[in-house]
């Protein structure tokens, strides 16, 4: 395994376990961007690429088990429906030196550990199982905590508030509460005063209008004619027509 | 002008009031502007409404009042002009036939009697002895050979009215009256002159330098009407018949009328008496010299009846197309052209067709007329007929059509079997024209409906051929067939069909391939009656009526029993004791190997429910008798009725007011229902509260257990909260409640966040709420400006798809499965079939096959009555399905309006990529195509298709005896081609019993529910090859496509993208799964990805196979 880099990112190699025989090449590099984020401070902070799916936070913890301390490591994937599970991940250190650490090393501890695994395959999905069937006690206590804390949220809401120049906020609820604020009432309302000046207007009431209805009935006839021969020429393509 | 131009811009630029000529010149600009550049953009619009010519508009209105529509003329015109025949090949022809002519008027003149011919040293005497003897006749007859008197072309293509590519040409060479003596026409006479003539002919022809190849046929496969065959030189695709008649006079038409004896000896060695034939009709007979006296004349009227009419020819060709499609004019007994061209004339005749209607309006009104006219009870004729003669003709034939001399019968070997298929055929042909579908031009001529998939039931007697049968049939009825045995034999075998099938079949139909002259091959093809063909008793006669009863114990030999019915009367009846739906359809066959080889002793093969094995799951069996899924689905379908019956009487804080099933079970589409059983603790599992959970140690899990899941629906409220945790958290609280009602009851529950598991009657019943407010909620977003808006979002699709959208689909595939039983199984035989192959609930959906099936339910012409026949019948619709052009209409109860739908296709027709790739139109989804929203994939799709062309292709071949494997090959997947294989550990593996099983299997059978104290509920919908692919997918669906056959497959097929394979030069956004190459190229980085396989199955995967595939 020798050490190589690419465009300022190192390339380390990267197992799941002692027994595994072949790795991942994962990218490294500080992390290094215009817009400063709290969660990921510059100076303490790396930047992996092509981390494999079943990586978790326990494992990275383990990869960087010989650095010194992280404070935290932060997911980023592709979207849900992309099918791509590699991800971008952030490590947080505690000091920058682990960082420097970090960069120099030239070989990764493997993700699971004997002291830390992960849990993976038909052991993950038998937990993950058997933490489906719950007791219906402590379902009961849970909703009922929640329903209280959101009924308490609900309470707390000022009737009405005063502020400081002596206004009172009128909005939803009083007595006559007004139209709510949503799109599909916005556009009913359009619809409406949009029916009222159609129905405002004569239709056959000059000759120009009339021609024109009659010149409107022959486009929509010649429309469908386009349509209907965009079709046939689409099944032709397709050598619809050879009936055997 | 250029510099004009330019200075125009500076001036309009700098200043901006000038003098006047500058306006001038500015306006000049201005008007140049409209014909240069914005030309293209504004031509579509123009051309709408551009004034109209007169052409255009009558073309418009033409087609308004004519056709269908835009389409179905377009369609129409288009077919047309695909099945012209080219031109090139018809001048080859005519030029062919000038010289014909002139070869035929160069005949010699040749005279010698039928006896010498044998001795004679003649070159054309010896090849004439050389030929096959056809024809015996009762005295020695002189040979008169000369040029014929007229050389006239006739049929279709004569007419301008056969459909091409192929060109059929048929001449009509007429024997001079010198040639005969006056009683010629009895006793084969005439038949062995014109046999030889037309060898005469045809030696002479090989002789000249005009044909390529000739052989001596049967015309219209009439076994007594020889005729060459030949192919002309310098011409392709091309076939000429040359037939040889009597000329007009020679003999009297009227000798040949259905009363007349034309044959007093017996020349065909049908054993009969000669005294009763010399006094019994020949009526088949007649119906062949009238054919050759009379056509002569008929084709000079149906020449003139059509010349010019270019509208009824292309009508003719159309029906031509529309016959061949459906194969109802091949082989003996057909619906010939003949009959078609002479229905024609009669309906021109009748002034119910003429020649200012569209080729449309011809098909049109040829179908309505086959489907309101019965002929085989009223008679018609093309000329004038006395009463008398056509009740004649009536009693000897089952089809009447009197040519225009109102001698010859034209239908005369139209089977009445046949005919009646074709009245159905026309009415659905009706249906379709009326149905104004996109795909009904689709459905009537450009799909081939090949025989074997328009009968439920397909009877191949080739085996038994040629046949012998003894039956007792009067001496009179073998005269009145002389020369036609055969058809009293395969009529003789069909009335004993209809007989012994009675009321449950509606269609018998023959089919007899003949090559010259043998039958070839003997098939009938069966169409069930639905409601009558799979009932387990058949009543006969009472008692009392001691002849008629014995008469049926007769026939039913050992099968026929006495019995007493409630109603108190005494029957004879057969009776058919079964306790399974299969074994109910297998009724048909059982009857039908009775009949056939019992009591007519032929061998035969039987095309019915072969199929039927792959439905059954052989290695898990339950302790009541059952055949297919059927029976465990109804056990589910009462105790889901009961249960929510139980449901509904809860007091509950809102009261249950609905229970929507929406698992497949129950519109009898899911394959292996989860059958009622106890369940008792074992190695794998241990116990938490009312559940069994797995141990985390277990080396093999217990067979997958699947919940049934419903939808339950409260009564209205308008309490529920406003956010959505909310909402949800109060839906747990529910599940809860109810759980806790009904565990008072004695019921085991198990309440979660999200559903309720109850257990019933050895059944996991799994429950979820619907409130339509969770929906509106998940659907919120508020914009900027504080505005509430509403837009659909995966999430919100998914939830109203599961729990409003699949419920109504369900509940209305319930419909369909209760008025076609066939439809559940059918629909689990094609999902069968699809896993098989590998391809699995990722790709297609089950409920997009249940969908896909219904389609064809749906469709008066695809409903199936077996649930072979559907499958057959969806691989057919598969290999055919353009899904990029056509939608597949599923339109429950009518739902859908026809304006509806159309609009529905044009829209998808103009966006096409922005609908999914297979568009399944429902009316419960709102236009989305809900369920096939993201997948198949055009790949998967075309797959599907190739695989069920092949499939079919195979079925065929099979059918036609020339394939000596099995249909077991048909479910068989093919892992060549993948690159690399997942195996997996059987053990790990719950639905291992699922598994198609060949041969014998070791049987386990599922020991009936009781009650106990101990139970439990099972590990439910645990499946961890399910959840291994799930993560597959999940995390290298972009590097790979996975296949896997659910039931029970151990191997996972992988196929790479193509794309994943290629290197690229580096980019940060392309290194996910790659490697570094010399510092700059990214490869995939193929072996650690496989590794990653084998880490994510830890436990479950055995091994991994990585293939090499040859490019």
């Amino acid at each position: 395994m020798t050490e190589e880099s690419v465009q300022g990112f190192k390339i380390l190699p990267l197992v799941f376990s002692q027994q595994s025989t072949s790795w991942h090449e994962i990218l490294l590099k500080e992390h290094s961007v215009r817009h400063q984020d709290e969660l990921k401070p510059l100076g303490q902070t790396l930047f992996i690429l092509n981390v494999p799916p079943y990586a978790c936070e326990t494992g990275l913890r383990n990869a960087f088990s010989n650095v010194g301390n992280i404070k935290r490591v932060i997911f980023e994937n592709a979207e849900d429906q992309s099918g791509d599970g590699f991800k971008r991940v952030f490590v947080v250190f505690n000091k920058r030196e682990y960082l420097l650490k970090a960069l120099k090393l030239t070989q990764l501890n493997p993700l699971s550990s004997d002291t830390q695994p992960i849990k993976i395959g038909v052991e993950k999905w038998i937990e993950d199982y058997n933490r489906s069937i719950c007791d219906s006690e402590q379902l009961q206590q849970e909703v009922n905590t929640y329903m209280a804390q959101y009924d308490e949220s609900k309470k707390q809401k000022p009737e009405e508030v005063v502020d400081d120049e002596g206004w009172t906020v009128v909005t939803k609820g009083g007595r006559r509460p007004g139209i709510s604020r949503k799109e599909s009432l916005a556009n009913k309302l359009n619809e409406k005063t949009q029916k009222s000046t159609k129905k405002k207007e004569l239709k056959n009431f000059y000759t120009f209008q009339i021609r024109e209805s009659k010149m409107k009935n022959i486009a929509v006839l010649r429309k469908n004619f386009e349509e209907a021969k965009k079709k046939v020429e689409l099944m032709k393509q397709a050598r619809k027509f050879k009936p055997y | 002008m250029d510099s004009d131009t330019l200075n125009d811009s500076d001036d309009s630029e700098y200043s901006v009031e000038e003098t006047a000529p500058n306006k001038v010149k500015n306006k000049r600009k201005y008007e140049d502007i409209p014909t240069d550049a914005p030309k293209t953009k504004k031509k579509s619009k123009n051309e709408l409404y551009k004034p109209p010519t007169v052409e255009e508009l009558n073309n418009l209105r033409e087609t308004e009042n004519l056709f269908n529509n835009n389409l179905f003329r377009l369609q129409i015109d288009e077919l047309l002009t695909e099945i012209k025949i080219k031109t090139k090949r018809e001048s080859a022809l005519s030029k062919w036939l000038e010289n014909f002519k002139q070869c035929i008027k160069k005949l010699p003149t040749k005279e010698i009697a039928l006896l010498n011919l044998s001795n004679s040293k003649d070159k054309l005497y010896k090849y004439l002895t050389e030929q096959e003897k056809l024809f015996k006749t009762d005295q020695d007859v002189l040979l008169k050979f000369t040029k014929p008197e007229e050389i006239q072309s006739f049929g279709l293509s004569d007419n301008n009215c056969a459909p091409g590519p192929h060109l059929h040409h048929r001449i009509n060479l007429t024997m001079p009256s010198s040639c005969f003596l006056s009683k010629d026409y009895s006793n084969n006479r005439y038949l062995v002159k014109r046999y030889y003539y037309l060898l005469f002919v045809s030696y002479y022809l090989k002789q000249s330098d005009l044909v390529a190849n000739l052989k001596i046929s049967r015309y219209e496969n009439n076994h007594l009407l020889p005729v060459i065959e030949l192919t002309p030189k310098g011409t392709d695709k091309t076939t000429v018949f040359i037939l040889v008649t009597p000329v007009e006079g020679s003999f009297k038409p009227t000798r040949f009328l259905p009363e007349q004896n034309n044959c007093k000896t017996d020349l065909f060695d049908s054993d009969i008496d000669a005294n009763v034939l010399k006094n019994t009709p020949t009526i088949f007979y007649n119906s062949l010299l009238a054919h050759d006296t009379t056509l002569y004349i008929n084709n000079q009227f149906l020449k003139s009846l059509l010349e010019g009419q270019k509208n009824i020819q292309d009508g003719v060709k159309l029906l031509t197309v529309w016959l061949r499609q459906r194969e109802l004019n091949v082989g003996v007994g057909s619906f010939t052209e003949t009959i078609l061209i002479h229905l024609i004339a009669y309906l021109t005749h009748k002034k119910k067709i003429n020649k200012f209607m569209s080729s449309y309006q011809i098909i049109r009104n040829f179908w309505n007329f086959i489907t309101t006219v019965d002929l085989s009870k009223e008679p018609i004729a093309l000329g004038e007929t006395s009463e008398e003669s056509m009740k004649a003709f009536k009693q000897s034939y089952d089809i009447v059509v009197l040519d225009k001399t109102g001698c010859y019968n034209v239908a005369s070997f139209l089977s009445a079997d046949l005919y009646e298929k074709i009245k159905t055929e026309s009415r659905l042909a009706l249906k379709h024209l009326d149905d104004n579908r996109n795909n009904s031009f689709n459905n009537l001529f450009l799909t081939k409906r090949p025989f074997h998939l328009q009968y439920d039931a397909i009877i191949d007697l080739t085996e038994s051929l040629p046949l012998e049968i003894d039956h007792d049939v009067k001496s009179q009825q073998k005269c009145s067939y002389i020369g036609y045995k055969d058809l009293l034999i395969y009529k003789h075998i069909s009335d004993t069909l209809k007989r012994g099938l009675d009321k449950r079949i509606v269609h018998i139909v023959p089919r007899i391939e003949a090559k010259e002259g043998t039958a070839t091959r003997l098939l009938f093809g069966l169409n069930l009656n639905p409601d009558e063909a799979f009932s387990f008793l058949q009543k006969g006669p009472a008692l009392s009526d001691f002849e008629r009863a014995s008469e049926f114990r007769k026939f039913w030999g050992p099968l026929a029993s006495d019995r007493r019915f409630k109603d108190g009367s005494t029957n004879v009846a057969v009776y058919f004791k079964t306790n399974t739906i299969k074994a109910k359809r297998g009724i048909v066959a059982k009857v039908l190997r009775y009949l056939l080889v019992d009591k007519l002793g032929l061998r035969c093969r039987i095309h019915y429910d072969q199929f039927e094995e792959f439905l059954l799951c052989k290695r898990l069996v339950p302790s009541y008798p059952s055949g297919t899924n059927e029976e465990t689905c109804l056990k589910i379908v009462l105790a889901s009725n009961e249960l929510g019956k139980k449901l509904r009487e809860l007091s509950v804080s809102l009261k249950i007011t609905g229970v929507q099933g929406v698992s497949d079970a129950f519109a009898y589409s899911e394959i292996h229902p989860p059958i009622p059983s106890n369940f008792q603790i074992s190695s794998f599992t241990s116990i938490k509260g009312n559940n069994f959970v797995m141990k985390c140690d277990a080396d093999g899990v217990p067979r997958y257990v699947q919940p049934v899941e419903s939808v339950l629906q409260l009564e209205h409220s308008s309490k529920w909260p406003n956010d959505l945790s909310a909402v949800r958290h109060l839906k747990t609280s529910f599940y809860l409640e109810i759980s806790k009602q009904l565990e008072t009851d004695g019921l085991l529950t198990h309440p979660s966040r999200d559903y309720l598991d109850v257990f019933y009657q050895g059944i996991v019943f799994r429950y979820k709420l619907f409130v339509p407010k969770e929906i509106g909620l998940s659907k919120r977003i508020e914009t900027d400006e504080g505005l509430t808006s509403f837009k659909d979002s995966d999430e919100s699709d998914d939830l109203e798809l599961s729990l409003n959208i699949l419920p109504k689909i369900t509940g209305a595939l319930r419909g369909i499965q209760s008025m076609y039983p066939s439809y559940g199984p059918g629909t689990c035989l094609i999902k069968r079939w699809l896993r098989s192959h590998l391809i699995d609930e990722y790709h297609v959906s089950d409920i997009t096959i249940d969908l896909l099936n219904a389609s064809l339910y749906l469709d008066e012409n695809t409903a199936s009555n077996t649930p072979q026949m559907s499958f057959l019948r969806f691989l057919k619709f598969a290999s055919e399905l353009d899904w990029n052009l056509q939608i597949v209409l599923v339109n429950f109860n009518g739902d859908l309006t026809a304006e509806e739908i159309a609009k529905v296709e044009s829209e998808v027709q103009n966006n096409r990529n922005s609908y999914p790739n297979l568009f399944v139109l429902t009316p419960y989804d709102r236009y989305s195509s809900a369920f096939t929203r993201r997948r198949p994939s055009k790949e998967i799709l075309s797959r599907i298709k190739r695989l069920a062309a092949e499939s079919l292709d195979y079925f065929e071949k099979m059918l036609a005896g020339n394939s000596s494997i099995g249909i077991k090959e048909l479910f068989l997947p093919n892992f060549e081609g993948y690159n690399v294989l997942i195996h997996l550990k059987p053990s790990m593996v719950p639905r291992r019993f699922e598994r198609i099983s060949y041969g014998t299997v070791d049987r386990k059978v599922v020991d009936k529910y009781k009650l106990s104290k101990d139970d439990r509920i099972p590990i439910v919908d645990f499946d961890p090859v399910r959840d291994y692919l799930e993560a597959l997918r999940k995390y290298y669906g972009k590097y790979a496509v996975f296949f896997y056959d659910r039931y029970g497959g151990c191997t996972i097929g992988v196929l790479w993208d193509p794309k994943t394979l290629e290197t690229t030069d580096f980019k940060v956004n392309k290194i996910n799964g790659g490697k570094v190459i010399d510092g700059r190229i990214i490869a995939f980085n193929e072996d650690a990805v496989i590794e990653d396989f084998y880490v994510i199955g830890k436990d479950l995967v055995k091994s991994i196979e990585k293939r090499t595939v040859c490019k």
